[in-house]
């Protein structure tokens, strides 16, 4: 799913065509978990984002937003003289993002207890927010659908 | 075959039927009713022994009994084992091993068991149901889910710990039979509590008008939006037994009566009376049939059928033999002979069918669940504490947080630590066909439960295993 997702934001003009690449944040602070089943939701936004990074190759520029007390730790060092300013050169500001990326995850189950049978249709929304305007840029959405029959001894 | 011949050959037959070792796979069941086959000592479990001592050995003391029981039983009790461990864990305030324990649990019964062979075993008519690798019954497989939950809102996780709750009632919903579908409401009104502590207010009503409608009387009334809810375990939890002329269905009772909650204090919170909210007797009570019922009805009927036919051609046999020999007639002398080895021997059939149906019991669950629920002031940790009518002393939460928008407090009375604990004293090693996932689990325990440093290998006074036969 991630990797479909990759190519998807990557061909859409308005996230990867642009002169100047757009900031990105990626995380899971807005992936909502709305399923029956427990997740750990930073596998999959991690996952996305170390991905999109890499086939990215500079058309993205991914944001932390989870380290923000780490990086001001080091700007506070190099503003106060305890460190020199290192070799990218120093900014007024963090970067402010462009788009942040939110999605929710969704399922619906059927168990038909005379034969056993479970049915579990999940569906992923993503969609990705202009954090200035409200905008939503890009979306996309990923469904699959498992079925399965537990042993008679276990119904 | 002649007359000499024939008490020899009864001699031989009865004893082994006496004794039933000729080609019974001897059922002899462990304290914690787990119940595999005959079991010696061999080098192997000595070793296996040895070593889920030292593993034990590095674990919280009060959770020892259950680290050791689990990594000696492996695979076959897997899911009953991390579900003691994960209750006590809970209970003592080990937070991050019980969580382990029940994801661990949670793995199992959401595994397929399609082409599972220790289930395609328990079909045999010569094996017992309890030879299949333990997942428990939908009240049991329920609360795994329920107590996950809990924890996930202890930790602040309000999404997943709304998809445990909902997971618990679906699990409890598995009956076979329509008109025993969910009456746990408990679990759609903690579901619906939980959205409202992650922010999701139309989730929450919905999930709470879902509860008020399962259960009008007592989730009616109940506000779907407050900020702390205190849960408290009472009581022992359903009994398993078998009826039958085999003990061939399995049915449930309570242990005992269901005691109530005299009084809750909550420091600074507006509370709801306390509620029984969740009667786990009669969540077990009306499962249903189960359609495993059916293959051990056959095999009851193949045990008794297999019986009466033996036992008939018994006493034939017999009684042909002897007039055979008062008459001086050899051919109906043999022919009577023939005839009571044959009934001997399906004697022998009947005597190694075992139909029983598996009354393996997470037993430290409660008989009940009592819920108070309100508003607590923002920011608040809940300090709880509660008295079990009617003679019970004060007792305090085991659990208690706040994080974000809510606090939740969970306790239980009485402690059911000791208890547990000697449920799993005697463990039952289950290798047979079970070696290679058995090291696998043992692994996955070293590797997820690396407590500290390893201890004696010595045993422990009392630290008796039974081990398989070779």
């Amino acid at each position: 799913m991630t990797d479909r997702m990759m190519r998807d934001m990557l061909t859409n003009p308005i996230l990867a065509g642009r002169g100047t690449p757009p900031r990105v944040v990626i995380d899971s602070e807005f992936f909502s978990n709305k399923g029956t089943q427990a997740i750990n939701r930073d596998l999959i936004t991690n996952r996305l984002r170390v991905n999109l990074n890499r086939a990215a190759q500079g058309r993205l520029v991914f944001v932390t937003r989870e380290h923000v007390g780490m990086v001001q730790q080091e700007r506070d060092l190099k503003r106060s003289g305890t460190t020199d300013v290192g070799t990218t050169g120093v900014t007024r500001g963090m970067a402010g993002a462009d788009y942040r990326l939110t999605g929710e995850i969704a399922d619906e189950n059927e168990r038909n207890a005379r034969t056993g049978m479970i049915e579990r249709y999940n569906q992923i929304t993503f969609e990705m927010v202009d954090e200035e305007s409200g905008a939503i840029v890009w979306s996309g959405q990923y469904e699959f659908e498992r079925a399965a029959d537990d042993d008679v001894m276990y119904r | 075959m002649n007359a000499k011949w024939f008490p020899g050959v009864v001699a031989a037959v009865s004893s082994a039927l006496a004794c039933g070792c000729a080609v019974t796979p001897t059922a002899e069941s462990s304290s914690n009713g787990n119940g595999l086959e005959a079991q010696s000592r061999s080098p192997s479990g000595h070793g296996i022994a040895t070593e889920a001592q030292r593993f034990a050995s590095g674990q919280p003391d009060e959770l020892r009994p259950f680290f050791r029981a689990l990594y000696i039983e492996g695979e076959h009790n897997a899911v009953l084992n991390f579900d003691y461990l994960g209750l006590a864990a809970l209970e003592s305030g080990q937070y991050e091993i019980s969580a382990k324990a029940f994801d661990a649990a949670i793995s199992r019964i959401e595994a397929i068991y399609a082409n599972n062979p220790s289930a395609q075993k328990a079909k045999s008519l010569f094996a017992e149901e309890k030879v299949k690798d333990f997942k428990g019954e939908p009240y049991e497989r329920a609360m795994t889910y329920f107590y996950r939950g809990l924890l996930y809102a202890h930790s602040g996780d309000y999404q997943n710990a709304r998809a445990s709750f909902l997971s618990a009632e679906s699990q409890s919903m598995m009956s076979e039979s329509e008109s025993y579908q969910s009456t746990f409401g408990l679990m759609d009104y903690l579901a619906g509590w939980a959205s409202y502590c992650d922010g999701d207010d139309s989730a929450a009503a919905e999930l709470g008008a879902r509860a008020a409608t399962l259960q009008p009387q007592i989730f009616g009334v109940l506000s779907d939006q407050v900020n702390f809810i205190g849960l408290i375990d009472v009581g022992t939890g359903p009994v398993k037994y078998g009826i039958g002329q085999y003990h061939e269905k399995l049915a449930f009772k309570a242990s005992g009566r269901t005691p109530g909650v005299a009084d809750v204090h909550v420091s600074s919170a507006t509370l709801s009376a306390p509620t029984l909210a969740a009667d786990l007797n009669f969540q077990a009570m009306t499962r249903g049939g189960r359609p495993v019922d059916a293959i051990l009805n056959g095999k009851a009927e193949w045990k008794s059928n297999t019986e009466g036919a033996s036992t008939a051609l018994t006493a034939a046999g017999y009684t042909a033999t002897l007039e055979g020999a008062v008459t001086n007639n050899q051919n109906l002398q043999s022919a009577g002979e023939i005839g009571m080895v044959v009934g001997l021997m399906g004697g022998l059939f009947a005597k190694a069918m075992t139909p029983a149906a598996d009354m393996r019991t997470w037993s430290s669950l409660p008989a009940a669940i009592v819920l108070v629920a309100g508003q607590l002031p923002s920011g608040t940790a809940p300090a709880m504490t509660f008295t079990v009518a009617p003679d019970g002393s004060p007792a305090s939460a085991s659990l208690a947080a706040h994080a974000g928008r809510c606090s939740i407090a969970w306790g239980e009375a009485p402690s059911r630590l000791e208890s547990a604990a000697a449920q799993v004293a005697t463990p039952v090693l289950a290798e047979g066909r079970h070696e290679a996932a058995n090291a696998q689990l043992r692994s996955y325990l070293e590797t997820t439960f690396a407590g500290g440093q390893a201890a004696s290998i010595a045993e422990q006074p009392g630290s008796a295993v039974r081990s398989e036969a070779p």
